[in-house]
């Protein structure tokens, strides 16, 4: 067994391009690309908690379900991939969280929306979820 | 001439070491966003996707640039939507093989052309 021992991995024909050996040995891909670039848990308690998290600066408060995750570093272009999941109990209510199109996404920020749905006159409203631990999102994209 | 460098662990000087197995199963095989143009879904960016098929309102497949070892890969989400009540995005996928995955996407019970993000977890071949 080896062990490499470096605090940075830089590719030697092209610096952002390390290459990887896929599981089956048929395939290489790009290390960069494919690690995700921030993660962060979070709930809405007296603002915002956030749990944990990796390359998130900050969480904004931006008013009854929503949350704007502000990256440590910026994205290359501000197509980049948002993928999250709400947590909940066993009851009727069902939470969910997306990306909300009232609000520009950004290289450097990324406006989320929480939203409870439990019965016909609150389907879909934002909400203020904190249960659980809330909210878990991840993003994978270009880094500039 | 580019170098290869064979180990198990990596190691950094702060912040602890991971097994290299985590780098190669841990690091997402695909990803996309797409939005539409003219009624068609077009990709914003990917990672590993060679195109997208416009199959129906609502309905899209990817086809992969490099086929996963298994069917049974992980597909997650993050739909797009507005504050008002009612306006529920949800994001589904329904029919995967090793080389394309194909995903619904729906809004408040009606099919939708919506922008959508999708994230694939799992083994190349």
């Amino acid at each position: 067994m080896s062990t490499i021992i470096a605090d940075n991995l830089t590719g030697k024909t092209a610096a952002g391009n390390v290459t990887v050996t896929s599981e089956g040995g048929a395939a290489t891909f790009q290390l960069q690309q494919g690690l995700a670039k921030a993660w962060v848990v979070y709930e809405f308690s007296s603002g915002i908690t956030t749990f944990d998290s990796f390359s998130v600066s900050s969480m904004t408060d931006a008013g009854t379900g929503l949350a704007t995750v502000n990256f440590t570093n910026s994205y290359g272009n501000a197509h980049y991939a948002m993928a999250g999941c709400s947590s909940g109990g066993t009851g009727n209510s069902l939470f969910n969280i997306i990306q909300n199109s009232g609000s520009s996404k950004t290289t450097s920020a990324c406006p989320m929306l929480s939203k409870l749905m439990t019965d016909a006159s609150t389907n879909g409203a934002p909400h203020d979820i904190s249960a659980g631990d809330g909210e878990h999102l991840v993003f994978h994209g270009d880094l500039a | 001439m580019a170098g290869t460098i064979v180990a198990d662990t990596l190691t950094h000087s702060t912040a602890g070491s991971l097994t290299t197995d985590y780098v190669v199963n841990g690091s997402s095989k695909v990803w996309a966003a797409t939005e539409y143009s003219s009624g068609t879904p077009v990709i914003s960016d990917s990672l590993s996707v060679s195109s997208v098929s416009d199959d129906d309102t609502g309905e899209m497949t990817f086809s992969l640039s490099s086929a996963l070892s298994s069917a049974n890969f992980s597909i997650t989400t993050g739909p797009f939507g507005g504050t008002g009540a009612g306006n529920m995005t949800n994001i589904t996928w329904f029919d995967r093989t090793t080389s394309a995955y194909s995903i619904l996407t729906v809004d408040n019970g009606t099919r939708e052309d919506r922008e959508t993000c999708t994230t694939v977890m799992g083994d190349l071949a």
